[in-house]
């Protein structure tokens, strides 16, 4: 599961939703700074292209766990930003809880000989 | 909470799209913005940060497009975008839109009509209580030839004794003088058992119901009845009304809805063994009336038969002279009893409007195809630019439903308009109700076939296009062109098939009909009017005054200026009023019943045979001597001296008629045949005796007028007030011509062969329609492949023959194929023809000639522009 600067093929949507509620778990974020803050807080494993991050965010959004507000990005541009709902922050415990218990699994499974 | 936050943004997404794609197209030119001025800053200049930028983005469009299958309501949105593309594509063609509509709307308005009828007619003909577990019990005779007899009165007492059925009764049909609002009328009545009302379930609408031990003079009324002779008189019920001349208290009126049998009553009375038109010696010795129905538990079913035995060989040992002894009873369906003669008749219908279905069917298919070729190149290129094959499929789907959706919608107008006009029309020849014009029954269905034609449709033109193969752009255009030709061919031939068996049933109908009307009926009715005399036993008990009564009356009426013949019968011919009597001749050693033939039994004033023309082969006719004083005698028909003599001469005969109450009589004459129960029915032997030696108290007036046949009805307030002066308490009679009951006796089938033939030319009509449209769809296809042949020499005259003899290649599958469809079909319709082979060879060669005819200018169209087309033209194209 690591190909770095290839986005979409090789990324499963479900850990791009949790990589997106983590980054934004520390405050509000625009588009770019979402995928940036991904690459950081992945060591640059993952390089998120627009391609596939506007369609999860908008998933997301419409299920709720992100609100979306315009608003100023740090060079005072218009740009949106996204932000964790209660709902999102949930979201966030149960997937980071379902990622936990899928690696531990899978360790195991590669432990064992 | 997601699916409520997730249903909220579908409501947003559908509603608001524009506003949507706006906020998309700035987050996303901000988020460019963003990104070029990162690189700007990382050191880039302007232009190559602006590249470097849109390489990372990766394509707008196809970020927005990627972003737009993953918001909510895409797909409905898409599904709406492409019935709307097809809707105006379909605008932008018309012609193609409304054939097909029109085509599938006849197609189906047939289909869904039919479904409609059969829904009326044997849906649900009787609401009785639990309806299946009603059954009609009747006698036959194997020997006799007949079927379907009614009970006697002995027989009924003892299947009642042997508890067979859990509940059992019976009701017998008769005339009666009703006293209405407007005055004296003759209504059908009914007298019946207490036990039926019970047995059927039924609860009266007003009033109650009488019981099985009634003994009072009551009635019970019918809604109809009611509603028509008592105005919907609320005091009615419980007063007293004058049926048949003496006074009955109306206990109630029955409910609107009663189904057949009782339907065809106006009153309902107790006491089933007061039938008037029986003595009580013949109804004790055997005399069939009564109809008899029986409930029994579907799982008592089996054991009927032997139980039914039983009883039969009880009767036979107590009443072994009575002369339904030899008699077998059987059970059957209430339900289908009722409806046992218009089976027939619904089942060709329905298989005629399928075939005109499928006809439709095979035609819209061969315009879609059309269609589809028209529209390959586009879909091909659809597909090699990335659209997914689901939306193809969409596509082709919405263009489908559109269509079958408006042509459905049309066919159930076109159903609903023919239901209704068959509702106005009334006729007495469609013995079902039909109380709604498209019940919610036939709207399922309705709605059934739309699914499956837009289905069946979208998935042959996803097929056929090859839209489920990976190479889409791969197929070669020749190689497609061959395919959807043969698919075009295979579905013409199949019109044409279908078409051919429409007109040989058609043709065959309308042959019989001609058969029918030129049947010898054995009489003449031309000018013969008549009317139900029922009132004369209460009027005149004794016999003497009776034959007074008759004879004045005979010759007052003829006495009137424009009557020819006057005469009282019972036993009219068509009359459905036949009834039957043992005979045998006096030198013949005295057989069992069983073995004892019987005839048709009538009784006549002596001008009957002048009144109706049938011919006195033999002896004479009676006259007034033939009376109680003198000796018994009788007039025979044909049948019946060839039955009981041979070639002997019957003159001055003996024989002794009845079983168990029987008399010995003489013949004085022999007279033609007549045909009686059905015109297409050879006649059955017959006996006639006179009114002066054998009183009948319910006759019926032949009256032969001297005029113009039209002015017969004419003569009705003259021969009433004839009638009147002789005895004034007669009621006004009601006359129609005798030849209203030949019309009737072939009515249904006169109405059976006029659909038939609709159906027919409709057939014709769509099978012409789709050939021409199928033979210059190929001429078009085949365009390039003219022009070279006409380039190298091929004469025009040569093209046409090659396009004509292609086309008749296709008529010649399809004639065969529907010569095999009417051999192998011709059993079900032999049911409905007279006299007249299924598989007559001169309808087949006419029917054959015909369609071949319409086929041949059908083609001969598209074959003519083939020789027109310009080689030049064609080949550059």
């Amino acid at each position: 599961m690591s190909a770095p600067k290839h986005g979409p093929a090789n990324l499963l949507q479900g850990t791009l939703d949790l990589l997106v509620l983590k980054a934004l778990a520390f405050g509000p974020l625009h588009g770019l700074g979402i995928s940036r803050r991904i690459a950081q807080i992945t060591n640059g494993t993952f390089e998120v292209k627009p391609g596939s991050l506007f369609p999860a965010l908008y998933g997301m959004a419409e299920a709720g766990w992100l609100k979306a507000f315009w608003g100023e990005s740090e060079s005072n541009r218009r740009a949106k930003f996204y932000q964790l709902t209660r709902a999102g922050r949930r979201q966030l415990e149960i997937e980071t809880q379902d990622w936990q218990k899928i690696s531990l699994a899978i360790e195991s499974a590669l432990r064992a000989t | 909470m997601r699916f409520l936050h997730r249903l909220l943004s579908l409501g947003r997404n559908l509603v608001r799209p524009q506003e949507c794609e706006r906020q998309l197209a700035d987050e996303l030119s901000a988020h460019l913005d963003l990104l070029i001025e990162e690189k700007v800053r990382a050191g880039l200049s302007l232009a190559a940060a602006r590249r470097e930028a849109l390489r990372e983005f990766g394509g707008i469009e196809q970020v927005k497009e990627r972003v737009r299958r993953v918001r909510r309501g895409y797909y409905i949105e898409s599904l709406v975008r492409d019935f709307r593309n097809a809707g105006r594509s379909l605008l932008r063609a018309p012609g193609f839109g409304i054939v097909a509509m029109l085509t599938l709307a006849i197609g189906s308005g047939a289909a869904i009509a039919m479904f409609s009828i059969f829904d009326a007619a044997l849906g649900r003909p009787l609401n009785f209580v639990r309806p299946e577990e009603l059954l009609s019990i009747s006698e036959h005779s194997v020997e006799q030839g007949l079927r379907e007899s009614h009970l006697s009165f002995p027989k009924f007492t003892a299947l009642r004794e042997e508890k067979i059925f859990a509940e059992v009764a019976a009701y017998s049909g008769e005339t009666a003088m009703l006293q209405g609002a407007r005055g004296m009328v003759q209504v059908p009545a009914a007298r019946v058992t207490g036990t039926l009302f019970p047995l059927l379930g039924l609860q009266p609408e007003r009033g109650e119901l009488f019981g099985a031990a009634e003994t009072r003079d009551v009635a019970l009324l019918t809604h109809q009845c009611w509603q028509d002779r008592f105005a919907s008189d609320e005091a009615v019920v419980g007063s007293q009304i004058l049926i048949n001349g003496r006074n009955h208290t109306v206990t109630g009126v029955l409910p609107a809805d009663l189904s057949r049998p009782l339907s065809q009553f106006e009153v309902l009375l107790p006491g089933v063994r007061n039938i008037d038109f029986l003595s009580p010696e013949q109804i004790v010795r055997g005399a069939g009336y009564l109809h008899v129905i029986g409930r029994c538990a579907p799982g008592g079913r089996a054991s009927l038969p032997a139980a039914l035995q039983r009883v039969d060989e009880r009767y036979r040992r107590a009443f072994p002279e009575n002369m339904d002894a030899m008699f077998t009873s059987g059970a059957s369906d209430l339900t289908r009893s009722v409806t046992r003669e218009i089976r027939p008749s619904l089942y060709a219908l329905c298989a005629a409007m399928g075939c005109l279905f499928t006809l439709a069917c095979l035609n819209v298919s061969c315009l879609f195809l059309a269609r589809l070729a028209a529209q390959r190149e586009e879909l091909v290129l659809r597909a090699a630019l990335g659209a997914e094959h689901r939306r193809l499929v969409q596509h082709l789907f919405s263009e489908t439903t559109i269509i079958a959706g408006g042509g459905l919608a049309l066919g159930l107008g076109i159903a609903a308009g023919g239901m209704n006009a068959l509702r106005l029309l009334n006729s007495p020849l469609i013995p079902f109700p039909i109380t709604q014009s498209v019940t919610p029954r036939a709207m399922v269905f309705a709605g059934l076939l739309f699914g499956l034609i837009s289905m069946a449709l979208t998935l042959a033109g996803a097929l056929h296009a090859g839209l489920w193969r990976r190479d889409v752009a791969l197929s070669s255009p020749s190689a497609r062109r061959i395919r959807s030709n043969r698919l075009g061919s295979a579905f013409v031939v199949g019109q044409i098939a279908l078409s051919l068996v429409l007109l040989l049933a058609a043709g065959l109908l309308l042959s019989t009909l001609q058969r029918v009307r030129d049947v010898k009926v054995g009489f003449d009715s031309a000018g013969v009017i008549i009317a139900d005399m029922s009132s004369l036993p209460s009027r005149y008990p004794r016999p003497v005054d009776y034959a007074a009564f008759v004879e004045n009356l005979v010759r007052n009426l003829e006495s009137l200026p424009g009557v020819n013949r006057a005469a009282l019968v019972y036993g009219l011919p068509l009359a459905q009023d036949d009834t039957y009597i043992l005979c045998t001749s006096l030198d013949k050693k005295m057989t069992a019943v069983r073995d004892r033939p019987t005839s048709y039994f009538r009784v006549i004033t002596p001008g009957y045979f002048e009144a109706m023309r049938i011919p006195l082969t033999a002896g004479c006719a009676f006259s007034s001597r033939d009376n109680n004083d003198n000796p018994n005698v009788v007039i025979i028909s044909q049948a019946t001296a060839r039955m009981l003599f041979g070639d002997a001469d019957p003159i001055g005969q003996k024989v002794i008629c009845g079983g168990t109450v029987q008399a010995i009589h003489e013949v004085i004459g022999v007279v033609g045949d007549v045909r009686s129960t059905d015109v297409t029915r050879p006649s059955r032997p017959e006996m006639y005796f006179s009114i002066f030696q054998q009183m009948e108290p319910t006759m019926k007036l032949v009256v032969r007028t001297t005029g113009k046949v039209g002015n017969a009805q004419a003569l009705a307030p003259a021969i009433n007030k004839c009638i009147q002066a002789l005895d004034p308490q007669q009621p006004a009679l009601e006359f129609e011509p005798m030849q209203q009951l030949v019309s009737k006796s072939v009515a249904h089938r006169r109405l059976l062969a006029l659909v038939l033939a609709i159906l027919a030319a409709l057939a014709l009509v769509l099978a012409m329609v789709g050939t021409y449209g199928v033979m210059s769809f190929a001429v078009v296809e085949r365009r390039r492949e003219i022009g070279l042949r006409l380039a190298l020499g091929a004469t025009s005259g040569g093209i046409l023959r090659l396009i004509f003899a292609r086309g008749f290649k296709l008529t010649i599958a399809g004639v065969l194929i529907g010569t095999a469809l009417a051999f192998a079909g011709a059993r079900f319709l032999s049911g409905l023809l007279f006299d007249v082979s299924p598989t007559d060879p001169a309808i087949f060669v006419a029917s054959i000639s015909c369609l071949a005819a319409l086929t041949s200018i059908a083609i001969y169209l598209p074959a003519r522009r083939a020789m027109r087309v310009d080689p030049i033209i064609a080949l550059r194209a």
